[in-house]
């Protein structure tokens, strides 16, 4: 029974197409992606990665003109939840959807308010945690995040005022105080110098043993350190996906792009 | 002619011309500001000597006994004002939060929000004098009947002022909230916040400059508007009791007593209302400014 419920995909996605204002930006996608571990789609810019991450939440649809069309199903709580509903089919509320599947961007999107409001806003308000409650979830999400020893002294000040890799740790806590069954991450190393870089992608490692994880990376050596499965993009169409990187290479990964750019 | 034209470009090396034209600018603009102050002081100034009884200060406007007190104006400005700032804030708060957070997005409610938000623009542009004329013959019976008394009061005064700063307040308030609502759209959206809890929790709160540049600019339009009082707030220069009352204000006691009088006593107080109407409007934004900045 186990082996069969490890079996089921985290994450379905069937004949997947997002247009902008009738300009097709991802072209019937379908994939697969297994539990545990990270996933990466990797894919050059402009080859529809973010869009593909963004039609796991919705997020698409707060872009004018968006139309999506296609199934994604998602595996919340062992039970597969279908995002875009057909007739008949149980919906998730958009709120509760993007709760559970917390998001994190390439350029560090912090609030304007202090460090701890960043993280207790969202669980006050998205998630109606009690008061009571607040201050042990915030620590436990600063304590994921590995950013707890850095700011437990400086809740109060502004955000906008810790380092570049900190504030992206620090809206990775934010995702994460909300308890979310799934981590969607668009390129979060990309603002990031290396070392900063290398702190998130352990700490992204480590979370991956708890959580599914599926990550956008233009990097092809990140996307061969990290991945578990990827899914490689080109000109919005899938182009394939490995279940296994192990012993690949940078240029084999090269390769594939340039096949897929002679074979569109 | 091709020199003359490059020697108009400030941003040119040799464009001494366009920098003195600037100059040149500066200077009448500030000049005239200051000579505007000195003209109120010294023609206020003889006014402001005289003391005593039937002077200025007090509370009794009756010319044909002599007294020319100008205090029950300067209380009916700031009633008049304050009551429409308080109310055409609130409102032009709410309305902006409903165009920048729409709680629906279907076709009709996009049109809708559309048409408001492009009404409140025009709304700009109509003069005070059309409102003032629409709601003598709108608003006035409507509180008459409703609510009693002559229907030219404080009250409906207020009203329609607080409509004439409405645009005001929400354009002011829209380029400063919009642009930062924006930048926490999408990773408030992807923590399951909905536009009006980020305005709420993230935006507001954040954004007390901007509220108080609304409410003083609102306040300047409110206390320096002449038709509107004027046309609708009855005129009686006394202390208004209830909000059913007449009152005055600086604006049209100074419209009032100009088309009916030129030279002596009456007309000289008026230097003096003139500088009372500069007093509160700069002390009333200070005092907003200060009260946001200091807590």
């Amino acid at each position: 029974m186990d082996k069969l419920h490890s079996l089921r995909p985290v994450l379905s996605v069937g004949g997947l197409s997002v247009s902008f204002f009738q300009h097709t930006v991802i072209h019937n996608v379908t994939m697969d992606v297994p539990k545990g571990g990270i996933a990466v789609i990797v894919g050059r810019s402009g080859s529809g990665k973010t869009t593909l991450l963004r039609a796991i939440n919705r997020l698409n649809e707060e872009m004018p003109g968006c139309r999506t069309e296609g199934q994604v199903n998602l595996l919340l709580d062992g039970e597969s939840v279908a995002v875009y509903p057909g007739r008949g089919e149980r919906s998730i509320p958009v709120a509760e959807l993007r709760r559970r599947v917390g998001m994190v961007f390439q350029t560090p999107q912090v609030f304007p308010v202090s460090v701890y409001r960043n993280l207790a806003m969202p669980l006050s308000v998205a998630m109606g945690c009690p008061r009571s409650e607040l201050d042990d979830r915030v620590q436990d999400a600063l304590r994921q995040a590995d950013l707890w020893n850095e700011v437990s002294d400086r809740l109060e000040m502004p955000a906008e005022r810790l380092s570049g890799g900190q504030q992206q740790r620090l809206c990775l806590a934010r995702a994460l105080a909300l308890r979310p069954d799934m981590l969607l991450l668009d390129e979060p190393t990309a603002s990031l110098d290396v070392r900063a870089a290398r702190h998130v992608e352990e700490l992204l490692m480590s979370l991956s043993e708890r959580l599914s994880v599926i990550m956008v990376s233009h990097g092809l050596a990140q996307s061969l350190r990290l991945a578990s499965f990827l899914a490689v993009m080109e000109s919005g169409t899938l182009v394939r996906t490995l279940d296994e990187v192990a012993g690949m290479e940078e240029k084999d990964l090269e390769k594939m792009f340039e096949g897929a750019q002679m074979h569109p | 002619m091709r020199n003359a034209v490059e020697s108009f470009r400030p941003e040119r090396r040799n464009g001494e011309a366009g920098l003195a034209v600037i100059h040149v600018s500066v200077a009448l603009a500030a000049a005239g500001m200051v000579l505007l102050f000195l003209m109120v002081v010294a023609f206020a100034l003889p006014a402001f000597l005289q003391g005593g009884g039937g002077g200025p200060f007090s509370w009794s406007w009756a010319p044909g006994k002599g007294e020319f007190g100008i205090l029950p104006m300067v209380a009916g400005s700031v009633l008049m004002a304050v009551l429409a700032v308080v109310s055409g804030w609130t409102l032009g708060l709410c309305l902006c939060c409903w165009l920048l957070a729409p709680d629906r997005s279907g076709k009709g409610d996009v049109l809708l929000r559309n048409l408001v938000g492009g009404m409140v623009r025009v709304m700009t542009a109509i003069p005070t004098v059309v409102y003032g004329f629409a709601a003598v013959f709108l608003l006035t019976p409507v509180i008459r009947s409703g609510l009693g008394g002559s229907g030219f009061s404080w009250l409906t005064a207020a009203i329609m002022l607080s409509l004439l700063i409405l645009p005001t307040v929400v354009l002011v308030l829209q380029a400063g909230l919009g642009p930062r609502l924006e930048s926490v759209r999408l990773a408030g959206a992807a923590a399951g916040l909905t536009r009006l809890e980020l305005l709420w929790y993230l935006v507001l709160p954040s954004s007390r400059s901007t509220l108080i540049s609304a409410a003083v600019l609102g306040f300047g339009r409110a206390v320096g508007d002449t038709m509107l009082p004027l046309m609708l707030a009855g005129n009686a220069p006394v202390m208004p009791e209830t909000l059913l009352s007449s009152l005055r204000t600086l604006t049209a006691h100074m419209a009032l007593v100009t088309s009916n009088e030129v030279g002596g006593a009456a007309y000289d107080s008026l230097f003096m209302a003139g500088l009372f109407l500069l007093l509160i409007n700069g002390i009333v934004s200070l005092a907003i400014r200060r009260m946001g900045g200091r807590s």
